[in-house]
């Protein structure tokens, strides 16, 4: 097969052919695209606009701001929470559909991922907006320090920044350890350049050679964080809804806040994530790729989410508005009135309204209408977050203080330069970094391939690439059933495969049919999480003892707060050990290189076996000639 | 051991914000003029709030000095990521200025609505800035701050009774406001003294804490003729 054969835009079928190494995929990384360069530099402008009006609030105060007392939370908060929501859209999905074997996914797992990194990042920069002194914001990490600070483990806060860490670090790695191999797709596909950017994709891959040893740990690693990332996703964006369900506050104190607010983050998430794939889709002519049927499958789920999320908020609003609670009654009737009955309006149509019109038809679930439903989404979610977060405060239990608020240009300047941060961060990944997963899809053909019956190939056997001895040579395969007819001669000649090397895991090959023994990624993983675990749990515990400052009358070692640090800890300690395993895996094969040429043809999504034999002839019986 | 608290006589105040001013006075309490006032910004650790009990003309204004209640279970302690605020051995809902981030979080969970903010660098203009109190720290912009109860004072006295080698008497110790409440409606000493004024108070039929149904446990005491508090209490 060659480049010319394979052309991706041309094929009508739904999962495109990727047997050139991914044609558009990666070759928009290796072009000047004036109107996408251009589309970077002006998010990156708008970029600038918040860290300009950051910059003003914290010359002259948290007071150019339009936050007062009592609504002491304001734009800050919302955006926060709604970033934090965004977030949810990648890793979560694309977890899911990696732990139930959707093989619809493959696409969309990459650009979903990217979604979760930049939008935490944006959102993670919120806290320290909102802060007071934001100079000091080191004071909430718990590290030996002379100024005999600690964090206060009872705060929501703290578990806030816990789990924001942990799902930050998961999601980045969980984005990071799939790209290897597109990586080294890249570096091999370069390599005839050289340059610093090969020298980069290089040291970016870690040495990804495409053996065997390393398709295993990747599969185990990536099996893993699957996993773990889901509970971690959602224990993230219910600690989010408990920095307000833990307070005193009406309209606040819920126990719905978390399930609601998980609900909520995968709604607003999906909006995100469908947006990003249409403009993809448009931006680098991918409609083979990002094809109708995901399209459609995302707008089922992005369906459910309406209903799941239309469902949750009746329930939160019924309750107040039935119960009776006096101080409930007066943020209810706040909420009911004025410039908050608008948004709440507002809310519902764009929330529920308008995708419970679009989303049940198939029309409505083709790219276009569905990235306009999805526009009104993510408005709506951060609409959502207001309602949550202003007539609340506005309404406090004495009524000495009528709260009302609207932010000033600061706030929304900064709230218009995260989206552009946001952009900015995912169109400079499209371009330096392949934003679809080559090799999944390469392995999705594979399986598919792999089920259909076997052809016969004669196999090529190339030079022995730099290796002197005669009994060693290279072939290169074009399939995998190639590789089962090369297997069966080799045992016939009494030669062995010594080395693999393919652009996508073989179905069928295991690390041991190269006589190496698998690095036992679930092993360590298991024991990453027992330490992450316990040093979360003292962390949590005996620091307090030693730092034994009374708060609200709690106990100084409580309960829940030490179980929730744990469990980040326990999460965390997991996917590091996983990362670590992997990455061991991996740099253990780094030294299995062929020339330039063969590797550029690995590329091409051939399979390159090293054969060796005690002499040449059982060499040449072994490969056929 | 101490359980510092207050009581305050609602019969007896009328209202003169002579408190406010005595507190701004103590507690190096910036002005913040009118246009952050109207944002709701205003800087006062107490304040009063007024209330109008009965139709016209048989109306009848009552008045309530609100400030930090001290809660034995302050909901503003625990959420604080830094300990800025947290609870002392004597009863006092105590604030660290230097340790506070300023994530307001502490605020928003205080049912009194008694914690502010610095909003802005302190400005005193002239002449207060010839008066600031040497005891009591100047807070920066973006910390939380609200009443101590005057632990400046409270220091001052306990120093003063270890120096002469006796135990603090009740009534020696008072808070700005007390000081300067001309019907001397309020009334500040020690809860753990079943001798003191305060318990004394807090022991009457006529006393009631604020919010109390919240388990905050605060420890002010407002007192007030029965019958007006039956009223009030369907009001609040």
């Amino acid at each position: 097969m060659t480049d010319s054969q394979a052309s991706l835009v041309s094929t009508s079928k739904a999962d495109a052919d990727f047997s050139d190494a991914g044609g558009p995929l990666i070759d928009h990384l290796l072009r000047w695209r004036p109107r996408l360069a251009t589309a970077t530099v002006f998010a990156g402008l708008v970029a600038l606009l918040m860290f300009v009006c950051w910059g003003i609030q914290i010359k002259y105060g948290l007071g150019v701001a339009g936050i007062n007392r009592p609504v002491f939370w304001g734009f800050y908060i919302i955006t926060f929470v709604f970033w934090i929501g965004i977030s949810h859209a990648g890793t979560l999905i694309s977890a899911i559909l990696r732990v139930t074997g959707a093989g619809w996914r493959r696409p969309v797992t990459r650009c979903a991922e990217a979604v979760t990194v930049f939008a935490l990042c944006v959102g993670g920069i919120f806290p320290l907006i909102h802060l007071g002194r934001p100079w000091v914001f080191f004071y909430m990490i718990p590290y030996p320090n002379d100024r005999m600070l600690w964090p206060n483990f009872r705060s929501p806060l703290v578990w806030d920044m816990v789990a924001i860490t942990t799902y930050l670090t998961g999601s980045l790695l969980y984005l990071s350890l799939p790209l290897l191999p597109d990586l080294a797709l890249v570096r091999d596909r370069i390599a005839s350049q050289g340059g610093l950017r090969h020298k980069v994709f290089s040291a970016l891959s870690l040495g990804w050679r495409g053996t065997p040893g390393q398709w295993h740990g990747l599969d185990q690693g990536i099996k893993i964080l699957a996993v773990a990332i889901i509970p971690v996703a959602i224990s993230v964006h219910t600690i989010v809804s408990w920095d307000f369900a833990m307070t005193q506050v009406p309209g606040w104190k819920s126990t719905i806040f978390g399930p609601y607010f998980v609900v909520g983050a995968i709604y607003s998430g999906i909006a995100m994530l469908l947006i990003a794939m249409a403009l993809l889709r448009r931006g680098l002519q991918l409609s083979t790729v990002l094809h109708d049927r995901l399209f459609n499958n995302l707008g089922l789920l992005f369906l459910a989410m309406t209903l799941l999320w239309g469902y949750f908020t009746f329930s939160e609003h019924l309750t107040t508005w039935y119960a009776g609670d006096l101080a409930e009654q007066i943020v209810h009737h706040r909420l009911m009135q004025g410039g908050s009955l608008m948004v709440l309006i507002a809310m519902v149509v764009v929330n529920v309204v308008i995708p419970l019109a679009v989303l049940p038809f198939r029309w409505g679930r083709r790219p276009l209408p569905l990235a306009l439903v999805s526009c009104g989404v993510v408005v709506g979610m951060w609409l959502e977050r207001w309602i949550i977060v202003v007539p609340s405060l506005s309404a406090p239990r004495l009524t000495f203080f009528e709260g009302s608020y609207s932010p000033t240009w600061i706030e929304i300047g900064i709230l218009i330069g995260s989206a552009g941060l946001f952009a900015f961060l995912y169109l400079l990944f499209m371009q330096l970094l392949p934003i679809v997963s080559v090799w999944e899809i390469r392995e999705g053909l594979i399986e598919d391939e792999h089920a259909q019956a076997a052809e016969d190939h004669s196999l090529e056997v190339a030079e022995p690439s730099g290796v002197p001895d005669a009994s060693v040579a290279s072939v290169v395969l074009a399939t995998v059933a190639d590789l089962r007819t090369l297997q069966v001669s080799a045992a016939d000649a009494d030669a062995k495969i010594v080395g693999l090397r393919s652009s996508a895991p073989l179905p069928g090959v295991t690390a041991a049919q190269t006589h190496r023994r698998p690095v036992p990624v679930l092993r360590f993983a298991l024991i990453g999480a027992l330490l992450g675990g316990l040093g979360a749990f003292l962390l949590a515990s005996r620091s307090a003892l030693a730092y034994p400052l009374p708060t609200g009358g709690m106990e100084i070692v409580a309960g829940p707060p030490v179980a929730i640090v744990t469990y980040e800890g326990t999460a965390l300690g997991l996917i590091l050990a996983t990362v670590f395993a992997v990455v061991l895996a991996v740099r253990r094969d780094k030294d299995v290189v062929v020339s330039d040429e063969l590797a550029s043809r690995l590329a091409t999504g051939e399979i390159l076996a090293t054969v060796e034999a005690e002499s040449p002839e059982q060499l040449t019986m072994a490969v056929g000639r | 051991m101490t359980s510092w608290g207050m009581a305050i006589d609602t019969d007896r105040c009328d209202g003169c914000n002579a408190c406010v001013v005595a507190c701004n006075a103590e507690n190096n309490i910036p002005t913040v003029g009118a246009p952050e006032a109207r944002k709701g910004r205003t800087m006062h650790w107490l304040r009063i709030e007024r209330s109008v009990e009965g139709e016209f003309p048989d109306a009848k204004v009552r008045f309530r000095p609100v400030l930090c209640q001290q809660c034995d279970h302050a909901p503003c302690e625990p959420v604080c990521p830094v300990y800025a605020t947290y609870h002392n051995p004597e009863g006092l809902n105590a604030m660290v200025y230097s340790r506070c981030v300023g994530t307001r979080y502490c605020a928003n969970n205080c049912p009194y609505s008694v914690r502010t903010f610095n909003w802005f660098e302190p400005v005193f203009v002239e002449p207060l800035n010839e008066q600031l109190n040497p005891d009591v720290s100047v807070r920066t912009a973006g910390v939380m701050e609200k009443c101590t109860f005057c632990v400046q004072r409270i220091q001052e006295g306990k120093q003063n009774a270890k120096a002469d080698g006796r135990a603090v008497r009740d009534g020696e110790i008072q808070p700005a406001c007390a000081q300067s409440c001309p019907p001397k409606a309020i009334t500040f000493g020690d809860f753990d003294n079943p001798d003191s004024a305060v318990s004394r108070a807090a022991r009457s039929d006529r006393a009631e804490r604020l919010l109390g149904d919240l388990g905050t446990q605060p420890s002010v005491v407002y007192l007030s003729g029965p019958a007006d508090r039956a009223e009030r209490q369907s009001d609040d």
